[in-house]
C-alpha cells in the first residue's frame, strides 16, 4: 500500500511539473490590434500596416521565439498528434533575434502586413485579407494553442480605432479602445500610481500609519493567541504527564521519607531559576569541555601494532637535554 | 626629456586620490575612521561598524572616473558585491542568520511581550508623517521611516526598493543607530519610567518544550506571511533560520547560516553599503536630514514602546506586570536593545535581572519590523 503512495506523489509531482509551463510561453496574451492603420504606429520602415501587441503576463522574462502566430488554425489538430506536421500557412518566429526574449510584463508589437522578410516582427498574413476574423499564438511544438483574440473584422476594417483587452493580459474584458499604445500599457490612461494616490489621499501620511500600525498588531496579535495555545496545550501535556508519574513520584516521595522532594499533589518539586542556571552552567561547561580533567585516558598500555612513526609523538620527540652542573 | 618626465608626473598625479581629493572625500574618511574608532574602543556594534568605517574609507577614496573602481560602475568589483545590496539579496540572508541564532523562548514563554514590538514600531511611521512634511515623496519617506525599526538588513531591503538612490544614507544611518542604542535608549527609558516601576520584579519564564519551540516559526511564517506576503524575504528566511534551529536534526545548516554564511554576508554588505557613501552622492542635505529622521524615529520606537508597557500594566495585576525598563526592547536591534534594559535595570535593582525578558519584546521587535516593512512595501512599491 505504501509502495503504491509513494508512485502516486511521484506521478503527481511529475504532473505538476509537466503542467508547470505556467511561467512560460503559455503567458503570453494578445493584448490589442489595429487594422486600419492610416496615420497611427508605423514600422521601421515608416510604413501603416496592421498590428498586434502581445503582452508577457508572467513575471519572469518569456521567449516567443519559435512560436506560431497565425489567422488559420488549420492545420492544429493534425499538428498536435504524434508525427504530425506543422501547416506551412503559420508564422514561424525566428529563433534567431534576441528581441523575442520579452521581460517581465513587458510587450511587443508585430506587425500584420504580409511581409515576413521584413524582420522577425513581421508575419506573413495580413487581417485585411484574412477570411477569418480572429488571431491565434500556437507554441513551438505545435501542440497547445498559447491564446487566441477573436475581432470584430469589418468594424475594425471600417474605423481607426484599436480593439484589445480593458485590463492587460485579462481575456474577458475585450472591447474598442480609446486609446492606442502599441508596446505599452492598455490601463495607462485610467491608472494612477500608488504614490501619486498616496500623496492625494494621505498627504500627512496618517492614514498608512493606522493601516499600517493595525496590521502589525493583527500580526502579532495572531501570534500571541498561536502562543497562549502553545502555553494552555504544554501545560495539558505536562498535567497529563504528571498525572501518569504520579503514583511513581508519590512512591519515591514515601521512600525518601522526608516527603520534601515531592509537592502535595506528587509533581516532582520545580527548580528555582537559580537552580536551573547553575544546572544549565554545568552542562555548558561539560559540553563544551571546559573542563579541569581532560578527556583523553593516560594508560600505560603499549602502543598497538598499527602505530605509524608519523603519529607516533614520542617518536619525534627529542629527550629533554640534561642539565650538567 | 625633462618635458616627459614632468608630464608623466603631471598625469600620475592626476590619477592619484590626491589629485582628485576634495573636502567631502576628506570628511567622509574621517567619517569612516570615527565609526572604526565606535567600533574598536567603544565596542559599540563593532561587527557592523568596522566594515562599514572601512568601506566608507574605500569608497571614498578620489579616482578618475572609468577605471571601473568605484562601487556605482558597472564592471568594478565593488559594483559586483553591491549588487546583493541593489537587489536586496544580502539582507534576506542576514535574516537566515538572525533566526538560526535567536531563541524565541522568552516569547514563547510570555506571549503578552510581543505586543511591545508591535508598538515600537510606530517610530516608523511617526518618522513616514515627518518625513512627508519635509517634501520626501511616500516612497522615500517609507524607506527613511523602516530606520525607526532599528533593523539594518530591513533598511537596506525596502530602500533598496522604495528609494535605491537614499540607500546609502539609510543604512549607515540606521547602523549607526544601532550601534548607539546604548548612547539614545537609556535618557528616554529614564524620563518616562518612575523609581517604583523600574523595581518592578517579572515572574520567571516558564520553561518551553521542544515542541513549541519547533511548532513556533512554522505557525508564525503561516501567520505572518498570509497577512502580509510582501514581507516574505525577510520573514520566510527569519522564521526557515530559525526552524533550521529548532528543529535538531539540521545542526550542521543552522550552524552553517548562523555562522559562516552570517559572517560572510555581514562583511559583504558592511563593506559595500559604506563604500557606497561616495562623498559625491551622499554629502547631500537630503543625507543629514535621513540622519535627523532617523534619529526621531528612533527616540519616538523607544518612546512608545516604554510607554506601551505602562500601558499594558494598567490591565495586569501585581504580580503580572511588566517592568517598563524592556519596553525599549521593541526595537529590534537584537540583543544590544534588550542588553540595555538589562544594563538599565540593573542600576536601580542589582539582583533584577531583565536580560531575559527583554529578549521577547526584542526578538518580536524584529517579526515586527519585517511585517512593517512589508506593508509599507506593499503600499508603496
Amino acid at each position: 500500500m505504501k509502495s503504491i503512495y509513494k508512485y502516486l506523489v511521484l506521478f503527481l509531482a511529475l504532473a505538476i511539473t509537466g503542467t508547470s509551463f505556467g511561467q512560460s510561453v503559455r503567458d503570453l496574451r494578445f493584448n490589442e490590434i489595429l487594422i486600419k492603420n492610416t496615420d497611427n504606429f508605423s514600422d521601421e520602415y515608416g510604413r501603416h500596416v496592421p498590428w498586434v501587441e502581445i503582452f508577457n503576463t508572467a513575471y519572469n522574462s518569456v521567449n516567443l521565439a519559435g512560436c506560431f502566430l497565425t489567422d488559420d488554425t488549420t492545420g492544429f489538430a493534425a499538428a498536435g498528434k504524434k508525427g504530425g506536421e506543422i501547416p506551412s500557412h503559420w508564422y514561424h518566429i525566428p529563433k534567431t533575434d534576441v528581441n523575442t526574449n520579452m521581460p517581465q510584463r513587458s510587450y511587443v508589437v508585430f506587425y500584420l502586413d504580409a511581409e515576413p522578410l521584413y524582420g522577425t516582427f513581421h508575419a506573413n498574413f495580413d487581417p485585411r485579407t484574412s477570411k477569418t476574423s480572429y488571431l491565434a499564438l500556437i507554441s513551438a511544438d505545435g501542440k497547445d494553442l498559447i491564446d487566441i483574440m477573436h475581432y470584430p473584422k469589418q468594424d475594425l476594417m471600417d474605423s481607426t480605432r484599436a480593439f484589445g483587452l480593458e485590463k492587460d493580459g485579462i481575456n474577458d474584458k475585450a472591447h474598442f479602445l480609446d486609446q492606442f499604445t502599441p508596446g505599452s500599457s492598455n490601463e495607462v490612461k485610467f491608472t494612477v500610481s500608488k504614490q501619486e494616490r498616496l500623496k492625494r489621499d494621505d498627504p500627512y501620511g496618517i492614514g498608512l500609519a493606522i493601516i499600517s500600525m493595525s496590521v502589525v498588531f493583527t500580526a502579532l496579535i495572531l501570534i500571541f493567541f498561536m502562543l497562549k495555545l502553545f502555553g494552555y496545550g504544554s501545560k495539558k501535556i505536562a498535567q497529563r504527564n504528571a498525572a501518569k508519574n504520579a503514583p511513581a513520584a508519590t512512591a519515591m516521595a514515601s521512600a525518601a521519607k522526608s516527603g520534601e522532594n515531592a509537592n502535595k499533589e506528587g509533581e516532582p518539586e520545580q527548580l528555582t531559576g537559580e537552580e536551573a542556571a547553575a544546572i544549565a552552567m554545568a552542562l555548558h561547561l561539560h559540553f563544551n569541555s571546559m573542563h579541569d580533567e581532560e578527556s583523553e585516558v593516560i594508560t600505560i598500555s603499549m602502543p598497538s601494532a598499527h602505530y605509524s612513526p608519523w603519529a607516533q609523538k614520542e617518536l619525534v620527540m627529542k629527550r629533554s637535554p640534561r642539565l650538567r652542573k | 626629456m625633462l618635458d616627459f618626465f614632468r608630464e608623466g608626473l603631471i598625469q600620475f598625479f592626476g590619477y592619484s586620490g590626491f589629485g582628485n581629493c576634495t573636502w567631502g572625500h576628506i570628511i567622509m574618511i574621517c567619517v569612516g575612521l570615527f565609526f572604526i574608532t565606535l567600533g574598536v574602543v567603544k565596542e559599540f556594534e563593532p561587527m557592523l561598524l568596522v566594515p562599514i568605517g572601512f568601506g566608507m574609507i574605500i569608497g571614498n577614496i578620489p579616482f578618475t572616473d572609468g577605471l571601473q573602481i568605484g562601487v556605482y560602475e558597472n564592471g568594478a568589483v565593488l559594483n559586483y558585491l553591491y549588487f546583493g545590496v541593489i537587489k536586496g539579496f544580502y539582507p534576506p540572508l542576514i535574516f537566515l542568520g538572525i533566526g538560526a541564532m535567536t531563541d524565541f523562548s522568552a516569547l514563547i514563554s510570555n506571549p503578552k511581550l510581543i505586543l511591545v514590538g508591535a508598538a515600537a514600531q510606530f517610530g516608523i511611521f511617526a518618522a513616514y508623517a515627518i518625513a512627508l512634511l519635509l517634501g520626501f515623496t511616500p516612497m522615500e519617506a517609507g524607506a527613511i521611516g523602516i530606520i525607526g525599526g532599528a533593523d539594518g538588513p530591513t533598511a537596506i531591503f525596502l530602500s533598496s526598493k522604495l528609494a535605491p538612490s537614499l540607500m546609502g544614507a539609510i543604512a549607515v544611518s540606521a547602523y549607526s543607530y544601532m550601534a548607539l542604542v546604548p548612547v539614545i535608549q537609556p535618557p528616554i527609558m529614564r524620563l518616562f519610567t518612575t523609581d517604583k516601576e523600574r523595581l518592578i520584579r517579572m515572574r520567571p519564564p516558564r520553561a518551553v518544550t521542544h515542541r513549541e519551540k519547533v511548532l513556533f516559526p512554522l505557525f508564525c511564517i503561516l501567520l505572518t506571511a498570509f497577512l502580509v506576503p510582501s514581507g516574505i524575504p525577510l520573514l520566510g528566511m527569519l522564521f526557515f533560520g530559525n526552524l533550521l534551529k529548532e528543529c535538531g536534526v539540521t545542526k550542521r545548516l543552522a550552524n552553517t547560516a548562523s555562522g559562516p554564511l552570517i559572517d560572510i554576508v555581514t562583511i559583504l554588505i558592511g563593506l559595500t553599503v559604506g563604500a557606497s557613501t561616495q562623498a559625491t552622492n551622499f554629502l547631500t542635505p537630503k543625507s543629514i536630514l535621513i540622519f535627523g529622521l532617523g534619529a526621531f524615529s528612533f527616540v519616538i520606537a523607544t518612546a512608545t514602546g516604554v510607554l506601551f508597557v505602562k500601558f499594558l500594566n494598567l490591565f495586569l495585576k501585581e504580580g503580572n506586570k511588566i517592568n517598563p525598563l524592556i519596553g525599549n526592547a521593541g526595537v529590534s536591534a537584537v540583543p544590544d536593545a534588550a542588553r540595555v534594559s538589562y544594563v538599565e535595570g540593573m542600576k536601580y535593582d542589582k539582583t533584577n535581572y531583565l536580560l531575559m525578558h527583554a529578549m521577547g519584546p526584542n526578538v518580536a521587535g524584529v517579526i515586527g519590523s519585517a511585517v512593517a516593512a512589508g506593508i509599507l512595501l506593499s503600499f508603496l512599491y
